[in-house]
């Protein structure tokens, strides 16, 4: 019901548990109407390729909220450097610790 | 990610090339895709790999599709006349990112000078000495650049007698 409510506007979210954004059905309903709830999912989607990939399709910046595990995924990096080129520097490197922090994007400044 | 040719290689379209300063270092040092860029993007070259900027048909293929390009080759290739002709038959402000042999070339300088009045700033003295340079113009002989070199080191002297 909440995924029903949730895939109409993403914004019905805000009345169902909490809870609700671990779950990924509808983590993937909301991303892909509004690419910055990428932000509120929980560690583990943002690693998600499924979860991540429509929110970069939406706008490149969503790939500064995800996680190590989906700047891995070559979907995700392709739609990413297909918008914006200087994106392949947050892809994820060979031995960067997991969880540490990001190179700084130079086409945003953040 | 960054090891994933095929990420690069959109990136590197998207860009015209400048992606290639975030590319692995393998990649920054394998010829077939740096040449492939360069075709596009001679001035990429400054991303390229040491070895790769000391690599003569590199180089070339740099300079012609770019006279900046001059500037990230290799001191030894930045002193090459041939190299530098390249450069500066596209223009003459390459001069400035030459060693000092090509300063000092006279087929250089004068095809530099052509392009570009501007680019006697980084000619040499030495060639005020030049015969060619310092003999009366014949008309059948007249060099396109040779009297604003001339003039150059006509003022080069007054400004040594000045001092």
């Amino acid at each position: 019901m909440v995924l029903a409510a949730v895939s109409q506007d993403w914004s019905a979210v805000r009345h169902a548990a909490p809870a609700m954004w671990a779950q990924r059905d509808v983590a993937i309903a909301v991303v892909s109407q509004a690419w910055a709830q990428l932000g509120q999912v929980s560690e583990s989607l943002r690693g998600d390729e499924a979860v991540v990939l429509p929110a970069v399709r939406a706008d490149w910046r969503a790939l500064e909220l995800a996680g190590p595990a989906a700047r891995s995924s070559r979907a995700v990096m392709l739609a990413a450097v297909a918008q914006e080129w200087q994106t392949l520097q947050l892809a994820a490197q060979a031995g960067r610790p997991p969880g540490g922090p990001a190179a700084p994007c130079p086409a945003c400044g953040h | 990610m960054r090891a994933d040719r095929e990420v690069v290689a959109a990136a590197l379209r998207v860009s015209r090339g400048e992606a290639l300063q975030y590319a692995t270092a393998s990649m920054r040092a394998d010829p077939n895709l740096v040449e492939s860029v360069l075709k596009y993007n001679g001035v990429a070259l400054r991303h390229a790999a040491p070895e790769l900027r000391a690599d003569r048909a590199l180089v070339r293929a740099a300079v012609e599709q770019s006279w900046a390009a001059l500037k990230a080759a290799a001191p030894a290739l930045r002193d090459d006349p041939r190299i530098v002709l390249a450069a500066v038959q596209q223009h003459g402000a390459a001069l400035a990112h030459a060693g000092a042999a090509p300063r000092a070339d006279r087929a250089v300088v004068l095809t530099a000078v052509r392009n570009d009045p501007h680019a006697l700033a980084h000619a040499a003295k030495v060639l005020c000495a030049d015969h060619e340079v310092r003999r009366p113009p014949r008309m059948r002989l007249r060099m396109a650049g040779l009297s604003q070199l001339r003039s150059w080191c006509r003022s080069s002297v007054a400004d040594v007698a000045a001092a």
